[in-house]
């Protein structure tokens, strides 16, 4: 049984869409939102697995509110017409639907979400730990007009720029609104150590380790970017690394 | 190409008919004595008609050089010497050919000129006592004056005696003839230059002016079929939703949205329709925004009775309205109200749709709506119709269209 959450600015679209949700009795719809704001309240209590998601909504639009989640749960998008927003997903499985809904396509985007949950499922379990984010998890990472779903375990590094951080995933780097202090609180710190002030790394995507000079050490992560460990954190890392 | 050109002909032979009418009637009156005493009128027509068929032939074939390889569009550096290859080899086959074939007819003018002044030069020579063959060949004169009057009878006549004491002739005047003919043939080609220049301008300015009424007959269409496919697509929608929820409001959604569609469709074939008729459109469409947005949505509607007969452009209070709805209402999260003038001001009609929200003065997302608008309307009425669009306080925008009572 997956628990979803509907948001969209019609009252009539959510309706239709609850009604084609019956013929899914995996679905359980717990909660529905009017708007961006609505929306966010209604996650963060209900906690659900999956979210319909209008894209055009009076305020915040879809996009915007995605990047405000911590978490982003899976999203299916439904949208009327809109050119401009479906270009936005160039890469990620995001699946959308075009509203009217056609039962079929429904039954697909949901499928297809079982299948991704099915591998995710290992992960998740091992990370169980209330509040963590693990590597399974995922977060919506919005740059101008591109928009990704992250994984955080093919994110390589987070490097702090004033309140935002840099995300290194690919050959992207865009900015979320997030400092670094915040992201570490709530990383797996098994997976995500704090190099030094600047800079997080994935520990699963370094190259190499070099030792640097004043007792520090010197990381260079699969993307080539080179990361230097302070002397205190060097020692902590070796104790992890020896582990 | 297998057209027979007209208009090229008519010139060519009117411009050299004018020509050779010209030096006939002044060469017949300057030397009418001469022509009266001597005779040679005959040859001399004779003559100036094979001299204006050689001109016009060298000219002809001159044009269908120039046609053949499209002179007129190279560079001017590159035509300049064309140009002046084109006249000069036109003029040489002109005066050669002509020469060629007059001198070959019997009545040659330049063959009657030469026995004339062959005569003249013998009777010279006669009257001077010096017609003696022996004077020539044998035993050449020596004495000062008998070489003068020889040397004078050269110069007048062009006619001499060689070693052997036969007469020879030297003609000066063939020169004097190929200059001329190289201006003659110069100023042909100026003309026939200037007139495709002129040509060309006149149709490239021809041709500009249809380009811009198809432009503008293309942009008169896309505005008008300009229906949002976003409304279209969550209207259907909220249809389904409501047939089992409330059958009858679906059914009148139908009729609604076929409305909507249809008035789209046909507005590209009417240039203006009644103000009540595009009401009946916004009320349809209004119906149908509420419809998505229920309360969220509030219309107030102030039309003047009297100006429902007028005539507006088709589906450009739609427009408006939709904007309206697009960038106002649908972007506030407790909506607002739609509020609709229509009235006479002075000698204009007015149309107002305001509604809650602000403009977005950095909004670039908007400007096609506002800019076609604008097109429609200066394409429509010539500039005497305005569309402004402003804040309204801080909580309202208005559109507004005037356009005047009678177009």
């Amino acid at each position: 049984m997956q628990k979803a959450v509907i948001i969209d600015d019609e009252r009539l679209a959510r309706n239709e869409l609850k009604k084609l949700l019956l013929d899914f009795p995996e679905i359980e719809v717990i909660g529905e939102a009017a708007n961006a704001a609505e929306g966010l309240e209604k996650i963060e209590n209900l906690s659900p697995d999956l979210i319909f998601l209008d894209i055009q909504m009076p305020g915040k639009t879809g996009f915007d509110m995605l990047t405000e989640l911590e978490r982003a749960p899976h999203v299916i998008f439904t949208t009327a017409y809109d050119e401009y927003a479906l270009k936005a997903f160039e890469v990620n499985a995001l699946d959308y639907l075009m509203k009217p809904v056609e039962p079929k396509r429904l039954a697909d985007a949901l499928q297809k979400l079982h299948q991704a949950e099915e591998k995710e499922m290992a992960a998740t379990m091992a990370g169980i730990n209330r509040g963590m984010l693990t590597e399974a998890d995922q977060v919506f990472v919005k740059d101008g007009e591109r928009c990704w779903f992250v994984k955080l375990g093919e994110v390589r590094l987070f490097e702090s720029v004033g309140n935002y951080a840099k995300v290194f995933f690919g050959a992207n780097k865009p900015l979320i609104l997030k400092s670094l202090n915040a992201l570490e609180e709530r990383l797996d710190e098994k997976v995500f150590f704090r190099a030094n002030r600047k800079h997080i790394v994935n520990l699963r995507m370094i190259e190499k380790i070099e030792p640097y000079f004043n007792g520090g050490l010197l990381l260079e992560l699969h993307g080539g970017e080179k990361i230097e460990v302070s002397r205190r954190q060097a020692v902590k890392f070796k104790e992890m690394m020896s582990l | 190409m297998g057209k027979v050109n007209v208009r090229y002909w008519l010139c060519q032979i009117l411009g050299w008919g004018i020509y050779g009418l010209t030096l006939v009637y002044f060469t017949l009156v300057v030397f009418r004595e001469q022509f009266a005493q001597h005779g040679g009128e005959n040859e001399y027509l004779v003559s100036l008609g094979i001299f204006l068929l050689a001109g016009m032939l060298s000219t002809h074939l001159l044009r269908t050089i120039v046609k053949k390889t499209h002179w007129l569009k190279f560079s001017f550096n590159k035509f300049l010497v064309l140009f002046i290859i084109g006249i000069v080899g036109a003029a040489l086959l002109q005066s050669y050919g002509g020469n060629a074939i007059e001198h070959n007819t019997p009545y040659s003018f330049d063959n009657y000129i030469k026995k004339f002044k062959l005569a003249k030069a013998q009777k010279a020579e006669a009257d001077a006592g010096l017609n003696k063959i022996s004077y020539y060949s044998t035993a050449p004169l020596k004495d000062s004056v008998s070489l003068k009057t020889i040397s004078d009878i050269k110069k007048n006549t062009g006619w001499h005696r060689d070693n052997k004491g036969e007469w020879k002739y030297e003609d000066k005047t063939e020169l004097i003839g190929i200059y001329q003919n190289i201006l003659l043939i110069a100023l042909w080609f100026l003309i026939y230059i200037v007139y495709h220049y002129v040509e060309k301008n006149r149709k490239d300015q021809l041709d500009r002016l249809k380009l811009e009424s198809t432009v503008k007959e293309l942009e008169l269409k896309t505005i008008k079929s300009h229906i949002n496919p976003h409304f279209i697509f969550n209207s259907l929608n909220s249809i389904r939703a409501l047939v089992d929820e409330n059958p009858e409001r679906a059914r009148k959604a139908i009729t609604e949205l076929s409305n909507i569609l249809r008035s789209s469709m046909q507005a590209e074939k009417s240039e203006t329709v009644t103000l009540q008729r595009e009401l009946n459109i916004v009320e349809d469409y209004l119906a149908l925004e509420h419809m998505r947005f229920e309360e969220r949505l509030k219309v107030e509607m102030d039309i003047d009775p009297d100006t429902l007969n007028h005539q507006v452009p088709p589906m450009m209070l739609q427009t408006l309205v939709e904007n309206s709805i697009k960038h106002g209402i649908s972007k506030l999260v407790h909506g607002g109200v739609v509020r609709i003038v229509a009235d006479f001001k002075d000698d204009h009609l007015e149309l107002l749709v305001q509604n809650t929200g602000q403009l977005n003065v950095n909004a670039n997302g908007d400007g096609f709506g506002i800019k076609s608008t604008q097109d429609r309307l200066n394409l429509m009425y010539q500039g005497k119709a305005t569309f402004a669009i402003r804040n309204m306080g801080t909580n309202m925008v208005e559109s507004k269209v005037t356009m005047p009572v009678i177009i």
